[in-house]
């Protein structure tokens, strides 16, 4: 089968790649229909996020059919539209049982790997570094998909294979840094970053009651996308003198009842912090760049909520004084996407939401390489490209 | 080699990596497994089971009275001997690994608030690698996911565009 491969440091290339085959009696294989950039695959295409190995298939955010399934998968049939979460769940372990997807305990192969960093590992996920699992990436023609009764969720008629992908990851992400924010009705949310997790996230928060979505990025069409789309008003943070102090303003000195990072480990910024964070960055005396997270906390109001759906390595200069001095609740998880799939089926069909609108640039995956190439420089408006394999 | 190969190769190199005289290591490493204590001691005690559980990492046969542990593959594999104790409150392997005592103790827990069993692993051993905190993990983890799901997590045909994946 054709694969989009990470052999190095923004290095990628399409090649010819075996095909997979069921190993575990739950598992099923996936012929992809449609599968998108995603930012956090710019960590490691950029060098920040090690554990990648040439030649990976990556990519973790996808939609397709069914096409063969293990001897031990009782709900799910060949032929079936399905999307799949980009986290693996077993469905059986106490995380799984909890709504936890993401932590599952037992889908990880590479669990050695993650130990002495986080303590105790997450679950595995497709296309993304090995020491989250090292599993084959969606950007291909099939993908193996372990415990398909518990990862594969049928696609409702009338929902379309553009809004199916989406529910693969941005819209579960999304709402679920929303659901993070306990909104109450009429609730300030302002979320850093425009990308199609931030949009989602905001557009989620609109969903749960807040009465005001406040989008922070420097994108124009971005941020036009917000305003459009779920009424957010915006900031553009390159054209205001602080950001903090913009959200103060505009909240009558309270600041946002809730706040959501949507940006991570690579964001930008202005002025002096954001030299000092690229000059270490650089240096790899730190792996992040934390703009959106410590503005959020510092722009943040006191008692309030900050959502963290970015992915970080190793922050500095995080400020905790104002975490605890504020009395903050930070709030963070990568998404638990089996949790959210029904709710975000069901915003679909009512037409709540219809997150086919990240889609800027639709490519045959041949074209892999120049879609991850308009996807990083953000040219040509580009939100989200996504690959027909 | 790659970095990753390079932490693998800790965890599941052998020969030529034996610690000095004093260098005997020990490692603790536990976790819960949502099975009965009876299951999960059955699993230790069969030697096809825990091949399958150990995977790349090696495997067990019952030879006699002795259970033999087989870590690593070819030229570099590394056969611990051992005997088989019972204790109060779990059991153990005990036998000479690289010229030195070397033992692998498992105790067993009942986990609070019907999560099952906590299971914890003690090992002392010369050779660095499969004795270790990092392999014992691996080996703990993957013998929670069979007890729980039926299946070990695997890379095995895992496809990438690198030959030795292929």
């Amino acid at each position: 089968m054709r694969a989009l491969c990470w052999n190095g440091v923004n290095d990628l290339s399409v090649e010819t790649v075996d095909d997979p085959k069921l190993l575990n009696p739950h598992d099923v294989i996936v012929a992809v229909t449609l599968t998108t950039t995603c930012g956090s695959d710019l960590h490691f295409i950029d060098g920040y996020l090690p554990g990648m190995r040439e030649g990976d298939v990556f990519g973790h955010e996808f939609t397709g059919e069914i096409v063969h399934i293990g001897p031990e998968v009782r709900q799910r049939k060949v032929g079936e539209r399905v999307t799949v979460p980009s986290f693996i769940g077993c469905g059986t372990c106490f995380y799984c049982t909890h709504d936890m997807y993401s932590l599952c305990d037992t889908t990880n192969p590479n669990p050695e790997l993650q130990q002495p960093l986080f303590g105790y590992p997450t679950g595995g996920i497709y296309g993304y570094t090995h020491p989250f699992g090292g599993y084959q990436g969606s950007h291909a023609q099939y993908v193996r998909v372990p415990f398909g009764d518990v990862n594969c969720f049928p696609v409702p008629e009338g929902i379309t294979d553009e809004q199916a992908l989406f529910c693969s990851d941005a819209v579960p992400t999304g709402l679920m840094g929303a659901d993070f924010c306990d909104i109450t009705p009429g609730d300030t949310v302002a979320v850093w970053g425009s990308g199609g997790v931030g949009l989602m996230a905001g557009h989620s928060a609109r969903l749960l009651g807040a009465g005001r979505v406040i989008m922070i990025d420097r994108i124009p069409e971005r941020l036009a996308l917000a305003r459009e789309h779920f009424d957010a008003e915006t900031v553009d943070y390159t054209a205001v003198d602080s950001v903090q102090e913009t959200l103060r303003e505009l909240t009558g000195g309270r600041g946002p009842d809730a706040c959501i990072d949507a940006v991570g480990m690579e964001g930008h910024g202005t002025g002096l912090q954001q030299i000092y964070d690229r000059a270490k960055q650089l240096l790899r005396l730190e792996t992040d760049r934390a703009t959106a997270l410590r503005q959020a906390i510092l722009a943040c109001r006191k008692g309030g909520v900050v959502s963290v759906l970015g992915v970080y390595g190793l922050t500095d200069k995080f400020p905790m004084g104002a975490v605890t001095n504020k009395g903050l609740t930070i709030r963070t998880a990568q998404q638990h996407g089996q949790r959210y799939v029904p709710r975000m089926f069901d915003y679909i069909q009512q037409g709540d939401l219809d997150p086919s609108y990240l889609i800027t640039h639709d490519l045959p995956l041949e074209q892999g390489v120049r879609g991850y190439e308009l996807f990083k420089n953000k040219s040509q408006g580009c939100v989200r490209a996504v690959f027909r394999p | 080699m790659h970095t990753i190969d390079e932490v693998k190769q800790n965890v599941t190199g052998l020969v030529g990596r034996v610690v000095g005289a004093n260098g005997r290591r020990s490692s603790v490493q536990s976790v819960t497994i949502a099975a009965p204590r009876a299951r999960v001691e059955q699993c230790w005690r069969d030697p096809v089971r825990m091949s399958r559980v150990l995977g790349d990492l090696g495997d067990v046969r019952a030879v006699a009275d002795r259970v033999d542990w087989t870590f690593g593959r070819g030229d570099e594999a590394v056969v611990w001997r051992t005997t088989y104790v019972t204790e109060p409150d779990g059991m153990g392997y005990r036998g000479q690994l690289a010229g030195a005592d070397a033992e692998l103790r498992v105790r067993f827990a009942p986990a609070p608030g019907h999560l099952g069993t906590e299971v914890t692993v003690w090992t002392r051993s010369a050779l660095p690698g499969p004795l270790t905190g990092a392999a014992v993990y691996k080996l703990l983890y993957r013998m929670r996911a069979l007890l729980q799901t039926g299946e070990l997590p695997t890379l095995v045909h895992n496809p990438s565009a690198r030959s030795g994946a292929r």
